[in-house]
């Protein structure tokens, strides 16, 4: 993956059908606190907005909340889109209650395997924080305060 | 500002034409209950001795308090295999009776991934999507569901517009509907605007009054489940003002939902005063013959990922409930942080909350000076804004409703909905109760207001700093956050 010029901007947003948005409301003020540039879109937010707002501030990454339990169906595709849009390299996570099935839910390697072949580059179980999704970020873009 | 949509009852003219031309046509499954003397036969049938408004008045009458639990699987199988465990197992019947979900898709109405995920969580064996999707299924499925369980049943279909799903729920004998306007404006939606959602609300009660009517009674949830952080005066005033809306479609009996703070005075004078000022506006308005049925919903906000943890809110949110003499408590699982209930976490959470009634031997929480105080300042809350909303009106409702969300003074902190304008800010007092730190542009009266700053002084003192906005920010996890962390 070619290494672009990091610009300290993520879009933030919670994908698919689901309706909670706080996730992504505590990580806009922690983005933002931590010098970052947001589209925060809130919540119920399709795929092709994610990658249309991050076209528009040229994103180093696109962090997707996911509470409701869908987020593995809900996050398909979204590699693929962002490629098809030019953005090759861009980073992408995804947090909170990722899987409707306990089943992978409680084997986190599961998810994570699960995560790395849809093409994202981390993904955070809802006990991460706000703080940690920062420095989390940072350290993948190569910044240091 | 001219409004098309007013609080005035569905003709069964416009209500039939909307049903043949907008809902049913949603998807295919619609084409099964086109006959709706036949789903009403059949839902009295397949009810019988498990009619969830009966259900309520029986308990009532005998001073028992009912637990209501809540699940969701993909497929038909895990529903049946679910119900049955958490009813034998767990012991659930006969004092209980379910809210059963259906999947995020399908209360979006996007069949057609709902579909998808039907199909995936079989090749997976395992459930991919977080409820039942009703629709897809379709009514003989549902009612297969309903003949397997002893107990009353609800769907919970929660989202802009549910009425498909609950056409499918009522005919096949679940007894519950929707009574929501705001509700789902602020928990689930993104664009719709207020005036749509009351306009698809309306189809919805009134299809429960029409089963009602003809010998089957519904038994509509009219909830403020918000998202966990809402003040206790916005939650009962949306409560109140779906009253009036159900109410004029011709609901007979309203079940009010409340989704808890997890403050114990707070959430008591919450569910009183709600109750109290419902009864007092429907019959005001000439709806004398609702009757009204009262639970507390577990907190909404973020839960604890570790058991030990899960099961003091599980307990903790039951028996807000069972102190608040509430009907029924609704249950959340020990798998609330990390997945959709299994059967076993409900069963697990009704044989802890029948373990606690058993306990707290019907004791409830007896009237005092904190509660009188709590009462008080949610009525004055109430009151200001209906009367506003029946003012700027002009006696109506549904335009004050209208109104009051696009000028900003009917608001709340959190929602998805771009048409709340978010201008409120709420926290935590040194108590847990939550109180308005900025109460944006809603008309709080003055001692409201103040009594409201008084409390949050106190935790300021108690903290010994300044209230600021990361206090606001810390109160999003307060009950999720494991020592150590």
């Amino acid at each position: 993956m070619s290494k672009r010029q990091a610009n300290r901007s993520v879009v933030i947003g919670t994908i698919g059908a689901d309706a909670h948005m706080i996730g992504g409301w505590v990580l806009e003020k922690a983005f933002r606190a931590a010098g970052f540039t947001v589209a925060f879109l809130g919540a119920v937010v399709p795929q092709q907005e994610f990658i249309n707002a991050a076209i528009e501030i040229d994103a180093d990454a696109i962090l997707v909340s996911s509470m409701y339990g869908m987020g593995v169906l809900d996050c398909e595709g979204l590699r693929q889109k962002c490629i098809e849009a030019g953005l090759d390299d861009i980073i992408l996570y995804a947090g909170g209650t990722v899987a409707a099935p306990l089943e992978i839910e409680k084997n986190w390697p599961e998810v994570e395997r699960r995560f790395e072949e849809l093409g994202f580059d981390r993904v955070f179980p809802n006990t991460c924080t706000a703080e940690g999704a920062v420095a989390a970020l940072k350290a993948d873009l190569g910044i240091v305060d | 500002m001219d409004k098309q949509v007013k609080n005035v009852r569905l003709s069964d003219d416009r209500f039939f034409k909307i049903r043949r031309e907008e809902v049913l046509p949603q998807w295919e499954t619609g084409r099964q209950i086109e006959d709706l003397d036949e789903c009403v036969a059949a839902a009295k049938e397949l009810s019988e001795g498990k009619n969830y408004a009966r259900r309520f008045m029986e308990a009532r009458d005998k001073g028992v308090q009912l637990l209501t639990p809540q699940f969701g699987r993909t497929l038909t199988e895990y529903m049946i295999e679910g119900l049955t465990h958490v009813e034998t197992e767990g012991g659930l019947a006969p004092d209980g009776m379910w809210i059963i979900f259906s999947d995020s898709y399908t209360r979006k109405l996007d069949f057609a991934k709902a579909a998808a995920g039907i199909e995936r969580s079989r090749r997976e064996g395992m459930s991919m999507l977080n409820g039942w999707p009703i629709v897809n299924f379709g009514v003989e499925e549902a009612r297969r569901i309903r003949r397997a369980s002893q107990v009353p049943m609800t769907l919970n279909s929660t989202d802009e517009d549910g009425r498909l799903s609950s056409e499918i729920a009522l005919a096949a004998g679940w007894n519950g509907a929707n009574t929501r306007s705001l509700q789902e404006c602020i928990s689930h939606c993104r664009d719709i605007p207020l005036e749509e959602e009351i306009r698809i609300n309306q189809y919805e009660s009134r299809l429960a009054a029409i089963y009602t009517e003809r010998g089957v009674p519904i038994c509509t949830h009219n909830c403020c489940n918000c998202t966990g952080y809402d003040t206790p005066g916005y939650r009962a005033f949306v409560v109140v003002s779906q009253s009036l809306l159900g109410a004029e479609q011709g609901i007979k009996y309203m079940f009010l939902e409340h989704g808890l703070n997890m403050s114990l005075i707070q959430d008591v004078a919450l569910i009183k005063t709600s109750e109290r000022l419902c009864r007092e506006y429907c019959a005001r308005f000439g709806y004398g013959d609702v009757d009204f049925f009262t639970g507390g919903y577990p907190y909404l906000g973020a839960w604890p990922p570790r058991l030990e943890e899960a099961h003091a809110m599980i307990a903790w949110n039951a028996a807000i409930a069972i102190l608040a003499g509430c009907t029924t408590a609704i249950l959340k699982s020990e798998d609330e942080a990390f997945a959709t209930p299994t059967k076993e976490g409900m069963a697990g959470s009704v044989r802890l909350a029948r373990h606690l009634q058993k306990v707290a031997w019907g004791q409830t929480l007896p009237d005092c000076e904190e509660l009188r105080t709590e009462e008080a300042m949610i009525e004055l809350e109430v009151r200001t804004l209906m009367e506003k909303c029946l003012d700027a009106g002009d006696g109506d409702m549904a335009v004050g409703l209208c109104l009051g969300v696009e000028a900003g003074w009917i608001d709340t902190m959190f929602s998805p909905w771009r048409h709340n304008k978010g201008r409120v800010l709420v926290m935590r007092d040194a108590q847990g109760a939550v109180r308005y730190w900025d109460p944006g542009d809603v008309p709080l009266p003055r001692e409201v207001k103040e009594y409201h700053l008084e409390k949050l002084a106190g935790r300021a003192k108690k903290e010994g700093r300044e209230l600021d906005f990361q206090m606001v920010t810390a109160d999003l996890q307060f009950a999720s956050i494991l020592p150590g962390t």
